[in-house]
């Protein structure tokens, strides 16, 4: 079936093969890769499950972490922590469409989250206590106030040691160049009581320094007692309203430190329990998650090996079948091809020596129209004889005509004549028939007479001597019996000879009758053939005519035979050229088809092959027809790597 | 007159010399002795006779006698020939009693010599040798003398005689 085949439904039934193993097999690849990736997707959202249960674990976890940075950290504020259990983010999952489709995918967790939800709202509840505790202040703000107020004191004590030694004090009087000054120029306070407390400090500070720069000033004026008197007046009682300050702010911050402690306490507990349980009920949910997403991702795993097996299965059955059905198909186009090229290769040969011998043959053609035109001539003179002859052929039918007509007389006289004779050849055999019949009678009478002279011999005998006489006579009638009967028998023999001859002559003549009646049908014949000939001989006069005028056509054509048997001798050189040619495409395509190895696989087969059905010009030629390898290759350059190198 | 006749008979037959009436049976010529045959007549019709041997064809009426006809042919035990123009019936003297005898034909009468017969040799001729007188020598051709007492013996004939009377 696939032998009858089109070479176009051959490769294309060959890929179309190849092409429905591929589909199949890809739509196999596909229906598994479909079903792994639901698998996939959904261990994927499994893990994002996963991952989001850790996260939101995770969440918390900065959430408490920030909880607890608020009570050691100075920089965290108490307004970053988040109160509202709806509003951190697991809150905003747990009452978000996520949690919901989570407990739709895992039935599992939905007694978890339900668990999950007290804890949580615990733990939020606690943060909302300790920030109702704590207080919104720097928790080393003590001790920085107390250090400044060291600074302070310092600068105060110089002051009071300069005036006691009576000397000029060196320090800044500018209040805000102090580094009390400075850090209280710079301070904003957190909280709104302590700023309120703060700003307390002012009025007596500037008083203060206002002071000291009126001691320094008489100090520079030298006038130390002046300077003790300001000191006295005016720089103790700013000191002693700022150190009221300082004691009011002191406690108001031993008060809140309390607070503190008691946040503490509060994070110590129930913060630390409720997100201890959130953390574990976020644990075992995620566990429960992790578990899920090992179970999937073992069915993916075995999901994906089976599929590897099986699509690697197919491809390896579309790799053999397409592999036979490529071998196949190559198979049958090279197979007739490169028999193809052999019968063309050889064909070429062929073509090549026939080319040749058309040329000589076109040679000895040339010869051959000069000859003939030669002979055309001689031709042309013998038709104008024969023309001549003819001419006299008619005049010489005509007169046989007339004497055909003379001899059909004749012949008809004759046969008139003969029926007379016939006539009287009967009467004479008659005739004779009546005389054997009185030679008849004579011969009885000799018999007789016989017998009679015998008895008379035979009664002499008894006479004795008497009759001796009588035996005589006896003796001669007898004798003369005997010769009347032999006369009679001679007669009678002449008269039946006679009478034969006659009946011979009655057959001869009634041959003659039916021979001239034959010559008078066959002089009719003639008469008619005659007239035939003459009207043939005067056609015959008019063809010549027309041979002629053909043969000045004849004569024109050889010639032009002759130029034309020269163009063909070189026409038949340009055709073994083009043989050449055409060997050399043979020996390309069979390098294409077979590779350059291929080229000698089949020549001398094929050439012996076509060798044996050609013509008798070929049988003269001294050299065989049938070319092996060596003669092919001298043929043409098989070997010409350089000649293809050149296209 | 009878007497004599005899005599003379055995006188003609002691001296085998004299005058026979050849005829010819077959090839072979044969003589008869010439005072034996009464008469030779050409053929008539012969009337058959019922209840008599092959060789004797039946009666003739010869001028108002009757007398019985032998084919010579049968008697010698040749086959028998068609009828010619040419065959006779010799009335022979047998003992007396007149006898037709039917031949093929009838040559002529001779007179053969004492010199020209010789006794008839004891085997090779085609009828016993006992009704052979001998054989005569004419013109470089045999005839066989034959004793035509012998060939019709006395009983036959007086058989015949007596069926025909």
């Amino acid at each position: 079936m696939f032998k009858n085949m089109k070479l176009g439904m051959k490769i294309g039934g060959g890929f179309a093969i190849l092409l429905a193993m591929l589909a199949i097999s890809s739509v196999i690849a596909y229906v598994q890769f479909e079903s792994l990736q639901t698998k996939t997707q959904k261990a994927t959202k499994l893990g994002a499950d996963n991952a989001l249960m850790l996260e939101r674990e995770i969440d918390h976890l900065k959430w408490a972490a920030t909880l607890g940075n608020l009570l050691l950290d100075d920089n965290v504020a108490a307004s970053d922590i988040i109160t509202d259990s709806h509003k951190c983010a697991l809150g905003k999952w747990y009452d978000g469409d996520q949690r919901k489709q989570m407990e739709r995918d895992n039935p599992e967790l939905v007694e978890i989250f339900r668990a999950l939800k007290e804890p949580h709202e615990r733990l939020h509840e606690s943060a909302g206590e300790i920030k109702e505790k704590y207080p919104d202040f720097d928790e080393h703000l003590q001790s920085l106030l107390a250090q400044h107020w060291v600074e302070h004191l310092n600068w105060f004590n110089a002051l009071s040691y300069s005036l006691q030694t009576q000397r000029v004090f060196e320090l800044s009087v500018d209040a805000g160049k102090s580094d009390f000054g400075k850090w209280y120029g710079e301070y904003r306070a957190a909280d709104s009581e302590f700023g309120r407390l703060l700003g307390k400090w002012g009025e007596p500070y500037k008083k203060l320094y206002l002071s000291g720069a009126e001691i320094v000033a008489a100090q520079n004026s030298g006038d130390y007692a002046k300077a003790h008197e300001i000191f006295q007046a005016k720089t103790l009682p700013a000191q002693n309203e700022l150190s009221a300050c300082y004691q009011e702010a002191m406690d108001w911050i031993r008060a809140e430190n309390k607070n503190i402690e008691a946040a503490k306490q509060i994070f110590q507990t129930k913060t630390h329990k409720a997100l201890n349980e959130v953390s574990a009920l976020l644990s075992r949910a995620s566990g429960a998650l992790s578990a899920k997403v090992r179970k999937a991702t073992e069915e993916m795993n075995s999901r994906i090996a089976a599929a590897t097996i099986l699509v690697s299965a197919l491809a390896l059955m579309a790799l053999v079948v397409g592999s036979l059905l490529a071998w196949y198909i190559t198979a049958s186009i090279t197979r007739p091809i490169n028999r193809t090229i052999a019968e063309m290769s050889a064909g070429s040969h062929q073509t090549a020596v026939a080319a040749e011998q058309v040329s000589s043959s076109s040679q000895s053609l040339a010869e051959g129209a000069a000859e003939q035109a030669a002979s055309i001539e001689e031709t042309s003179a013998s038709l104008e004889e024969m023309s001549a002859m003819t001419r006299q052929n008619a005049n010489n039918s005509q007169q046989a005509n007339d004497l055909a007509r003379q001899a059909r007389k004749n012949a008809e006289k004759g046969n008139a004549e003969m029926t007379k004779m016939t006539c009287a050849i009967e009467d004479i055999r008659n005739a004779s028939e009546e005389t054997s019949k009185i030679i008849k009678t004579i011969d009885e009478i000799a018999f007789q007479t016989n017998l009679l002279a015998l008895n008379a011999a035979v009664e002499a005998a008894r006479a004795g001597e008497a009759g001796k006489g009588f035996a005589v006579v006896a003796e001669e009638v007898r004798n003369l019996a005997q010769r009347s009967a032999e006369a009679a028998k001679n007669t009678s023999d002449l008269i039946e000879g006679s009478v034969k001859y006659t009946e011979q002559g009655v057959a001869i003549a009634l041959a003659v009758a039916e021979s001239l009646r034959e010559i008078t049908n066959g002089v009719c014949k003639v008469d008619e053939l005659i007239a035939e000939v003459t009207a043939a001989s005067n056609e015959q006069s008019q063809g010549i005519e027309q041979i002629n005028t053909a043969v000045t056509q004849m004569d024109k054509i050889t010639q032009q035979n002759a130029s034309t048997a020269e163009q063909s001798a070189a026409a038949s050189e340009e055709l073994s050229a083009q043989a050449e040619n055409m060997l050399r495409m043979v020996e390309e395509l069979v390098a294409v088809i077979g590779g350059q190895s291929a080229d000698n696989d089949f020549t001398p087969r094929t050439t012996a092959r076509l060798a044996a059905p050609s013509c008798t010009a070929f049988k003269e030629e001294p050299e065989s027809p049938k070319i092996n390898d060596n003669e092919a290759e001298a043929f043409i350059p098989l070997d010409s790597d350089e000649a293809l190198s050149e296209f | 007159m009878s007497g004599k006749e005899s005599e003379s008979v055995v006188a003609a037959t002691t001296d085998r010399a004299g005058k026979y009436l050849t005829f010819g049976l077959a090839k072979e010529d044969y003589g008869l002795e010439i005072l034996k045959v009464r008469e030779i007549i050409g053929m008539i019709d012969i009337t058959l006779v019922p209840l008599t041997p092959e060789y004797f064809k039946g009666v003739i009426n010869l001028r108002g006698k009757v007398i019985p006809v032998v084919d010579l042919r049968m008697k010698f035990g040749m086959e028998s020939s068609e009828q010619t123009a040419q065959t006779c019936i010799i009335v022979v003297d047998v003992n007396g009693v007149e006898m037709g005898v039917v031949v093929d034909r009838v040559l002529e009468v001779l007179d053969i010599t004492g010199e020209d017969i010789e006794d008839a040799p004891s085997f090779g001729a085609d009828v016993n040798t006992e009704y052979i007188r001998g054989i005569g020598k004419t013109e470089g051709k045999v005839t066989i003398l034959l004793d035509i007492d012998g060939v019709l013996s006395s009983e036959e004939i007086e058989a015949i005689s007596d069926k025909v009377n």
